[in-house]
């Protein structure tokens, strides 16, 4: 067992990364699916793994979890090689595909009971967990065979039959890309409820579902990681922190006012706002509200605008499209 | 963690069988060819002789059916329907879970692809097997019954020991068709193409005595109480059997799902 020995945290060592990939790469013939991705995610995080359609995101997923072999390179989960520990692995994640797969004939309760049957878990442990995750489903009381269940409900379906072990690692594949607005919020609420009990690896193309649950994210493009940060920090780092929203009572006094401001880069009208993009936000909030006293306009609002991460994913991906 | 995963997922097969189509194909057939075949076999002589009358001047003479001649039908519905039935029916045992997706349900979980492809090389052999019992027993009886006689009964279970053994081998191909293979069209085709190529090369006496092929004439043979080789046609039939299981293994272990 020399694979436990590097993933067991011993006399206070740091535990190894949910996830650790290093030079990852996939050739599907002369294609390349994936091209030297690194990436790590800490544990305890809820992590959005965000890229456009065919970025590379479910070949990822399909390695990590053993459903497809790497061309180069190596993918950790806990510690254990995903290569040569595929067992230890598989026993320690839950897995929602993007297009999940059940057995139609089953109920819930019948496929929660097989899934952890599966994992080998005790008649008591396994009676409680079904319970708790029907609960978690909101499929307590429904008798109706899989075959006969919304997209909706399937897809939390998905979620708490990779939840029965108690999984250190919940890996989802596009969990929200086909619900309709309703089932998508209560998908993500039921991802969010997770925050602190496990890891959430999470694959989606939908920026607002990232912004919604995750703390951290990394951004794929055409097989690469282009950028790997928690989230506030890619929102400061693209932008977020040079832009400060005024509402006055005469917006072009202000724009010709600002012209001979120091820290003044440009401005754009927004319906009554104006952005206005600075050198030095901290500055510009001081200097700001002087500025409009002296040009006798009358301040209405004056905030610093947070960038959105679909603008941080278009400055980085978007371009190149 | 306690239970391995290949326990619960030979349970699921079981259940699977009880809960689906699957009960009603290969034990639907074997139960109804055990239950028609020795009564048309008895009405047979009666029914073209009824159509015959109507043709003025046409007499026809046919001996008294015997057991037997049920047997014989009955031999030879296994060797032509239930054969293709069963090709079909296994076709989809891996590749129908590989394109719903309840592969990767399953394989993300701790069952190895080992003891997912053992078992169901082992829920598809119980199947066929307790199909075939079912309906030869049921023929027996019901022949039994209708002719008033137990002769040639050691004759049926041989010639259906014989066939079984070829039908397993056909079983455990197919599996390993339905592992290579992307979906279960092309892996029932090919089951029937390998099926129809035993049937050829067993016109070929020399090829027929030391192949599987032997086995898709010897069931008839016993029954007639001809003389057949049937040593080396069970021998490659088991050797061929063990092979497409060790294939199948190697092959979906390989596979990216």
């Amino acid at each position: 067992m020399t694979e436990t020995a590097s993933a067991t945290t011993v006399h206070g060592a740091p535990s190894p990364p949910a996830i650790e990939i290093r030079g990852l790469s996939k050739l599907y013939g002369a294609q390349r699916a994936l091209d030297g991705v690194d990436l790590t995610v800490a544990e305890g995080s809820i992590f959005g793994f965000l890229g456009p359609n065919g970025a590379g995101k479910t070949t990822t997923l399909r390695i990590l979890t053993g459903l497809a072999r790497p061309s180069a390179g190596q993918a950790r989960i806990l510690g254990y090689d995903v290569s040569t520990a595929a067992h230890q692995v598989r026993s320690l994640i839950g897995f929602l595909p993007d297009v999940p797969g059940f057995y139609n004939w089953m109920t819930a309760a019948e496929l929660l009971r097989f899934s952890g049957e599966l994992f080998g878990l005790s008649a008591p442990v396994l009676a409680e967990r079904v319970e708790a995750l029907l609960d978690l489903a909101g499929l307590r009381g429904v008798t109706t065979k899989i075959g006969g269940y919304s997209r909706g409900m399937r897809q939390r379906l998905g979620v708490a039959q990779a939840l029965i072990n108690a999984p250190r690692l919940l890996l989802l594949d596009e969990p929200t890309s086909a619900l309709d607005p309703l089932g998508r919020r209560e998908l993500l609420e039921m991802i969010a409820s997770l925050a602190g009990r496990t890891t959430v690896f999470f694959s989606t193309h939908i920026l607002a579902d990232v912004e919604r649950v995750c703390d951290s994210v990394a951004i794929l493009d055409r097989g690469r990681v282009v950028v790997q940060a928690a989230i506030d920090q890619l929102k400061q780092r693209h932008g977020g922190a040079h832009r400060l929203v005024v509402e006055v009572d005469d917006t072009a006094r202000l724009a010709r006012a600002l012209a001979v401001a120091p820290w003044y880069v440009g401005h754009r009208q927004e319906g009554r706002d104006v952005v206005i993009e600075v050198t030095d936000v901290d500055q510009a909030a001081l200097g700001l509200p002087g500025l409009i006293a002296t040009n006798g306009l009358a301040l209405r609002r004056l905030e610093p605008q947070e960038v959105s991460l679909e603008e941080v994913f278009v400055d980085l991906v978007g371009g190149e499209q | 963690m306690r239970a391995p995963g290949w326990q619960a997922f030979l349970r699921k097969e079981f259940r699977e069988i009880l809960h689906t189509w699957r009960l009603w194909v290969m034990p639907g057939i074997l139960l109804f060819l055990g239950l028609s075949t020795p009564i048309l076999t008895k009405l047979t002589p009666q029914i073209i002789k009824a159509t015959a009358n109507k043709t003025p001047g046409l007499v026809l003479h046919f001996p008294p059916p015997v057991a037997r001649d049920a047997y014989l039908q009955f031999v030879g519905n296994l060797e032509q329907l239930v054969i293709i039935a069963l090709v079909i029916v296994t076709s989809a045992a891996i590749a129908s879970e590989r394109r719903s997706g309840t592969a990767v349900l399953v394989l993300t979980k701790p069952l190895s692809r080992t003891g997912f492809v053992m078992v169901k090389a082992l829920s598809q052999l119980v199947l066929l097997g307790a199909a075939t019992l079912l309906g030869t027993l049921v023929c027996l009886g019901v022949t039994v019954a209708i002719f008033r006689s137990t002769a040639d009964t050691g004759h049926l279970l041989a010639a259906v020991g014989a066939w079984f053994v070829f039908a397993a081998m056909m079983t455990l191909l197919t599996l390993f068709l339905s592992a290579t293979l992307e979906g279960q069209a092309p892996a029932g085709g090919a089951g029937i193409a390998v099926w129809a190529a035993f049937l050829v090369v067993a016109a070929f006496p020399l090829i027929r005595d030391h192949s599987p092929a032997g086995l898709t004439t010897a069931s008839d043979a016993i029954l007639r109480g001809q003389h057949t080789a049937l040593l080396w046609p069970i021998v490659s039939s088991l050797a061929l059997a063990g092979l497409s299981l060790a294939g199948a293994v190697w092959t979906f272990a390989r596979k990216e799902l």
